[in-house]
């Protein structure tokens, strides 16, 4: 492919890589009408903000373990680039060498070889049509409310019923990569806060009609050994059984306190030195509420400052009920449609994309970056973006770098099943042996992130030792992570699986009777683990950069530990700032019906329905896509 | 409130460049044929209702924004769509026999079930014809598609293609209603319409 682009060789700005803050940028720069270049090495977009099928997950682990050999490319400097006296040639590093500990595994059999097993699966199938008789149930009362709508597509999910499997039934390496482009597994899985910089700058910018969003639907955290939801709204307050009448009225006190911000100062005097651990213990809150205040909502830990304690309560607070029950939003097919929404944005005004397209070096002259190779090509810009993890180690002053550690898994079911698909947000607190806070995000099958069936369990936290080492003991409170034994396997299929349905139904049960499934918690099993990966990234949000770095490059963080996209956003708007101090930050893009071509005057129809769909909340216009407003 | 509309449709156009993907469009949306300017404002999809058998459709038609160039279509374009129509040029050999390399990246990344159509545009200059209709038709029969001849320019066919293409999207989704169990979507961020409406869910804002 490289081979035949040749590509324009000036332009105003050159990105090279589509990671998350570099996209934005892309978008922004060609927004406000600049000439932009967006190449990635990669034949895909996102870099480490990827979202992967399972195939291509494995290509990608693949490339990871050959990191070396990719990295000795870079040492031929390109010949047919010529450079002039006073310029050198700065040679770019490959982003594969900043991912670490790479541990990729099944725990389940290659396939399935008795008869009694293929017996069982095709009773498991019937179960499943049981089942999904009954939801058609239940839909068919809102669905004809929504007859008169846009049908929306996203029936992957719905279909193969051939291969398609039950929570209950076993299953093999070989369902499961038959079913392989259903999975969108993130390497930088990240929520956004209903109120966070990111929705406000999609919203804001009308990059929002790229994405789509689910509400995650809980918090759960880990307390006395066991999950519990953590209490997000008033009527989870009221409903929560863990709270008692005098814990609800404290702690709808302390929310308000802290949402107080006329009175801010006045009650926080005394604490600006101490922690929000120290804040909530001079309330004289009970172990549970303060668990859930400074673990789960601040998502804090003992040494949190006072005052940053209270920004994280005010974030929480500040974005719920905007989308849903939580503050949480999970994007649809993965975080890797966002750095391609910004790119298609891009592309829109005018922006060149270029994918398999790496650049080898940057040709510097005076402190400024002249010039980029990239195959065989010298191309110039006013200004080059570039991945921080791309940069030679001398652009950084030597300062330790901190790493990220992930595990991601692929499961039977969800940590704590609920009658609708939850999406789960999970802050365990450190520990004992886990001296980091350690996020969980639970995704299912509606949000693309796998087949029906199966559950996606992201883990992520600061990196001390290795992904494994740091996460497995988390792993292991909530999850089975031990191999499935083959033989097992085979043959107590039977009763293993009638016992879950029993477990299942009476689950079903408990929650019809309106309690809050936690009674169920006790009698339930742990999701099996089916497969899972650990690696440790470098989190690069904090490199201090070098006086070394020219004036006209701007380098770009990758994944940070946050759980928001925050400084993604804020990174991008400072760099903008920089490279463009006089012009807007990516305006509002106009809708297709506001642009009227000469000659012809719009059809009015379509713009009433326009103005419709946007200010329509009551009656979705679609089955079930929502359209949402801000308030 | 009244609906003004009885489904949303989203298409997309894909092919080489130059096919003339983006003054089909532009024949179909707004009845025009100069595009010359279309990246340097900014428009990625057209809107045109069309109605049917007394139901008013709307059609959202997607257009690739450049990226098919270095084939670098987003992922993210492909979601969500119900109808893709191939594009290649009558013209233009290469463009012709891309249009399996195309199928195949449709394959990979859009929903299993989406309705595709094939057309072969630019049929107004037959003079300089170099992929007859016939291989067109034949390729359209191998992957079991309609096809079609069209000229955006000389308004031939372009109508009547995204009719067809509308109308087996129809008929799919009435389908796939009457067996319910409508697929559940995510959530679309959108502002309100800023000074024409008063914004009234306030109330709906569940603040602790």
């Amino acid at each position: 492919m490289a081979a035949d682009s040749d590509l324009p060789t000036n332009y105003d700005v050159i990105v090279i890589g589509t990671g998350m803050t570099e996209s934005i940028l892309a978008a922004a720069a060609s927004r406000v009408g600049k000439q932009v270049l967006h190449i990635d090495s990669n034949e895909y977009y996102g870099g480490l903000w990827s979202s992967f099928n399972l195939e291509n997950l494995n290509k990608w682990v693949a490339d990871c373990e050959n990191k070396e050999t990719l990295s000795s490319d870079l040492d031929d400097p390109n010949s047919d680039v010529k450079i002039n006296n006073g310029e050198d040639f700065v040679f770019l590093r490959s982003q594969a060498t900043h991912v670490n500990n790479v541990d990729l595994k099944w725990h389940i059999p290659k396939k399935s070889g008795e008869i009694k097993v293929e017996q069982w699966s095709r009773k498991s199938q019937t179960s499943d049509e049981e089942e999904q008789i009954e939801e058609v149930e239940v839909s068919e009362s809102s669905s004809t409310k929504e007859t008169s709508t846009r049908t929306h597509t996203n029936s992957e999910s719905e279909k193969m019923p051939s291969t398609q499997c039950t929570q209950n039934s076993n299953w093999t390496q070989e369902d499961i990569m038959r079913e392989y482009r259903r999975f969108n597994i993130d390497l930088a899985p990240k929520l956004l806060f209903a109120r966070g910089s990111l929705v406000e700058l999609l919203i804001s910018s009308n990059i929002a009609r790229y994405t789509e969003f689910h509400a995650v639907t809980r918090v759960l955290t880990w307390l006395d050994g066991e999950l519990n939801v953590v209490p997000c709204s008033r009527a989870d307050v009221f409903a929560t059984r863990h709270v008692s009448v005098v814990e609800k009225r404290m702690l709808m006190k302390l929310l308000t306190t802290c949402m107080d911000t006329e009175n801010l100062i006045q009650e926080f005097q005394g604490f600006d030195t101490k922690t929000f651990l120290d804040y909530l213990k001079s309330k004289r809150l009970t172990a549970h509420l303060l668990h859930y205040v400074l673990y789960a909502i601040a998502m804090g830990t003992d040494s949190t400052p006072c005052m940053e304690g209270v920004e994280r309560t005010q974030r929480f607070l500040n974005s719920l009920g905007r989308y849903g029950n939580t503050p949480f939003l999970w994007p649809m097919y993965g975080t890797g449609e966002l750095p391609q929404a910004f790119c298609r944005l891009c592309a829109v005004f005018g922006g060149t994309y270029c994918l398999q397209h790496p650049a080898k070096a940057l040709v510097v002259a005076d402190d400024r970056c002249v010039g980029v190779v990239s195959c065989g090509q010298r191309l110039a810009a006013d200004h080059v973006v570039m991945s921080i993890s791309q940069a030679p180690s001398n652009y950084f002053d030597d300062s330790p770098v901190s790493g990220i550690s992930r595990a991601v898994f692929i499961t039977n079911k969800s940590i704590m099943p609920a009658e609708k698909e939850p999406l789960t947000f999970l802050q365990f607190p450190p520990g004992p042996n886990h001296p980091n806070p350690v996020t969980v995000i639970e995704v299912g099958p509606s949000t693309h992130a796998c087949p029906k069936g199966l559950f996606l369990v992201h883990m992520t936290c600061k990196q001390s030792k290795s992904a494994r080492e740091d996460l497995l003991e988390i792993a292991e409170h909530i999850l089975t992570v031990d191999d499935v034994n083959p033989s097992d396997y085979d043959i107590t299929t039977g009763t293993q699986s009638t016992q879950t349905v029993k477990q299942e139904s009476n689950f079903a049960h408990s929650e019809a009777r309106g309690g809050n499934g936690d009674e169920a918690a006790t009698v339930r099993t742990k999701p099996q683990v089916l497969w899972s990966m650990y690696f440790d990234c470098l989190e690069t949000s904090k490199s201090n950069l070098s006086p070394s770095v020219p004036q006209n490059l701007h380098l770009c963080s990758g994944p940070d530990l946050e759980l928001d996209f925050e400084f993604s956003v804020h990174q991008a708007e400072k760099i903008f700032k920089q490279m463009y101090p006089d012009l807007e930050f990516l305006p509002r893009a106009p809708d297709p019906e506001e642009i009227v071509i000469e000659g012809d005057s719009p059809e009015g129809n379509d713009q009433e329905a326009n103005l419709f769909e946007l200010v329509d909340q009551e009656d979705p216009p679609s089955s079930g896509q929502q359209v949402i407003e801000n308030p | 409130m009244a609906k003004t509309y009885d489904y949303l449709f989203k298409l997309l156009l894909i092919g080489d460049s130059g096919v003339g993907k983006t003054c089909v469009l532009f024949r179909f949306s707004e009845d025009a044929f100069n595009t010359s300017f279309i990246s340097t404002i900014g428009i990625d999809f057209k809107i045109r209702t069309i109605e049917m058998d007394g139901k008013k459709i709307k059609l959202q038609i997607w257009d690739t924004a450049g990226q098919e160039r270095f084939r670098t279509i987003t992922t993210a374009y492909y979601r969500g769509a119900m109808g893709i129509m191939l594009v290649y040029d009558i013209t233009n050999e290469k463009s012709f026999e891309n249009i399996k390399n195309w199928i195949r990246n449709i394959e990979e990344n859009a929903s299993a079930d989406v309705e595709k159509m094939l057309l072969g545009n630019k049929c107004e200059l037959n003079e300089k014809r170099q992929v007859s209709k016939e291989r067109g038709e034949q390729l359209a029969v191998e992957y079991g598609i309609k096809f079609m001849e069209t000229s955006a320019k000389g308004s031939i066919n372009v109508e009547e293609a995204f009719y067809t293409l509308a109308r087996d999207i129809k008929a799919k989704t009435e389908k796939k209603l009457e067996a319910s169990n409508p697929p559940k979507g995510g959530h679309q961020l959108k502002p309100a319409e800023p000074q024409r409406k008063p914004t009234n869910w306030l109330s709906r804002c569940s603040l602790l």
